[in-house]
């Protein structure tokens, strides 16, 4: 198990090397000049500004000599500085990506405590109305963008009830005025992935019921209780816990269009905010981020794949 | 045990079955093939036709608008409710919601459908390509993945929009270029099995080139893949165009997308005029949801073993 964890702690460093080369190279994209395109928008344009620029985003030096320094700066935990605001980009990635962290958390949490159960259901259900009820939330949702929940969740109170939704509330004004301010955006993100849980387990758990070992079971005389949550549950999960990495960087994604709406301060407000300033060196570090962050939660999912799964050899 | 061309028998038959497999057991026209389908998948059929509309809607969009797509008349009725004249109402600057979202369709469907036609020819390509070669192409290819699938998609087309522009081939570009990868997994997966077949071992021992045997042997058999993959495509574009929309990173005015029109804009008008939220936004809601159900029920039909599930 150690040896296996370590085994793939070590293949994510190319993984983690092809994103730095993306985000290195990200700078070169630009048509033109990023720094006419960053000059342009302030007015004036001096060479010594130009060569200030350069030296800042590492334009003076060739590819590979920005890689190695980018790398460098990263072992060390220095993402570079910030251009426009000119603080260390881990200082300003850091404060926010707890709420971003946050918000993907309770959403994944959220869609599974709700998803998993009601996938059950629908499966045990399978053919009555509580089962085309289910699906039916499953499939609306799957198909509305978190963007539409979230703003339908603001407007509709605020068409009927003349109520706003409270803003965010920082964890220092107490746990509860905090966890309140979160539920909304919560329930914006998680819905879509609740339905994906819904319909996997639903399909998963259908695909359970109909093995020899749960007929065993049943002609054992256990009861259904017993059979479902006892033997069917653990095996049905399988797929729903895969799936559930694979959405790790989709659910990122809906964090951060859900924190504009509900203006949350979190790394999606760090990363727009670098984007219309063309602050380089922010984006840099947020993709690097988020990115490494992702292929991180995938190893550990992939950990509790193999903790559920006995047959699932360590290797 | 050969015959005249001097192919083995044995290699002849097993050739033989994997196209019949891929025709299925009878070939029957297409208008046969549609009714069938239209029978075993009402709820498909009519999600089809929803789509079949919009896409109308989309292409005759200068034909059916009341009114040019950004008119603004000479004395605006700003924010105006749904009245004759203006079957939606009008927006802050009292141009017609109906005409903005018929326009809208067309963005939507452009990108929908041009960058999944675009990312399904690349993840054919190079999903078939990494299960039939194996070895260190697939390696790098199953890495590339990994890593594009790592940063969450809002975060990556931003970040290559915001260097390289966001014009709207550039975002069908962008798109496809993600979408690529990300179904060559979805491709690749299928295919690998597929590639232990006694067929392909069949084609391979004919001396087929792997070009020859990925191209009419392994392919036919993942078009029932493909297409599934395809319809999923098109509502995830349509709904990433419409967020990057949102979030101010998609097609710039004047050219109208329902994604910017559900953005910051008509947030200032939701109390005084609702409908500039809930136009687009139902817009948005009946393309995805009937795109979506129309591949739910083209995965049930094309795989029997799934339907219901």
């Amino acid at each position: 198990m150690g040896r296996y964890i370590v085994r793939r702690i070590a293949a994510l460093i190319p993984q983690l090397m092809i994103i730095l080369a993306l985000v290195v190279i990200m700078v070169d994209l630009t048509p033109g000049s990023v720094i006419d395109s960053m000059l342009g928008d302030s007015g004036v344009v001096t060479p010594e500004a130009r060569a200030k620029l350069e030296k800042a985003l590492g334009l003076d030096q060739s590819l590979p000599q920005r890689y190695v320094s980018y790398l460098t700066g990263v072992v060390q935990g220095d993402l570079g500085t910030s251009i426009t605001r000119q603080r260390p980009v881990t200082d300003m990635i850091q404060e926010r990506m707890l709420v971003t962290a946050e918000l993907t958390l309770l959403a994944v949490m959220v869609s599974i405590v709700i998803g998993i159960p009601l996938g059950m259901a629908a499966a045990i259900y399978r053919g009555k109305v509580n089962d085309y009820l289910i699906r039916f939330f499953a499939v609306l949702f799957l198909g509305i963008p978190s963007f539409i929940v979230a703003t339908l969740v603001v407007l509709l109170p605020a068409l009927w009830f003349r109520w706003r939704p409270p803003l965010f509330v920082p964890w220092s004004s107490g746990v509860f005025p905090h966890l309140f301010s979160m539920i909304l955006p919560v329930m914006a993100v998680s819905l879509v992935f609740m339905a994906t849980n819904i319909r996997m387990m639903r399909s998963s758990f259908i695909d359970v019921m109909q093995q020899d070992y749960i007929r065993t079971a049943r002609s054992k005389g256990l009861s259904s209780r017993t059979v479902w949550f006892g033997h069917g549950l653990k095996n049905a999960l399988l797929p729903t816990v895969t799936l559930i990495g694979l959405q790790a960087a989709a659910l990122v994604s809906g964090a951060v269009v859900v924190e504009q709406v509900f203006t949350l301060p979190g790394l999606g407000g760090v990363l727009f905010d670098a984007l219309s300033r063309r602050d380089y060196p922010v984006i840099q570090g947020v993709v690097l981020l988020v990115g490494a962050a992702v292929v991180l939660l995938n190893l550990s999912i992939d950990v509790i794949y193999n903790m559920l799964d006995p047959r699932v050899s360590f290797e | 045990m050969t015959n005249s061309n001097g192919r083995s028998v044995a290699a002849e038959a097993l050739l033989t079955e994997g196209n019949r497999r891929r025709r299925g057991a009878d070939a029957s026209p297409v208008l046969r093939a549609l009714i069938n389908y239209g029978v075993k998948q009402p709820v498909g059929a009519v999600a089809a036709a929803v789509i079949l509309l919009i896409v109308l809607i989309a292409l005759a969009a200068p034909v059916i608008a009341p009114y040019p797509m950004n008119f603004i008349p000479e004395n605006p009725d700003v924010l105006k409710g749904p009245s004759g004249a203006h079957w939606m109402g009008t927006d802050q600057y009292g141009r017609d919601v109906y005409t903005r979202i018929i326009y809208g369709a067309r963005v939507s469907m452009y990108v929908g459908i041009g960058a999944t036609a675009i990312s399904t020819v690349m993840a054919a390509a190079l999903g078939l390509s990494a299960a039939f070669l194996r070895g260190w192409v697939d390696s790098i290819l199953v890495q590339i993945i990994d890593v594009i699938q790592a940063i969450p998609a809002i975060i990556l087309l931003v970040a290559i929009l915001s260097t390289i522009g966001s014009s709207l081939i550039n975002i069908v570009l962008v798109l496809a270029f993600r979408a690529s990868f990300v179904s060559a997994r979805v491709v690749r997966g299928a295919a690998l099995g597929l590639a232990q077949e006694p067929y392909i071992e069949a084609a391979k021992a004919i001396g087929c080139t792997s070009f020859r045997s990925i191209l009419r042997h392994l392919l036919p058999n993942v078009m029932p893949v493909l297409f599934v993959l395809m319809s999923v495509s098109v509502s995830q574009n349509i709904v990433t165009e419409a967020s990057l929309s949102f979030l101010g990173y998609g097609v710039k005015d004047p050219t109208t997308t329902w994604g910017a029109m559900v953005g910051r804009d008509s947030w200032t008008y939701m109390i005084a005029a609702p409908g500039l939220l809930l136009a687009p936004t139902v817009a948005l809601v009946i393309t995805v949801l009937a795109v979506n159900l129309f591949g739910d029920a083209l995965r049930d039909h094309l795989d029997p073993r799934l339907r219901g599930r």
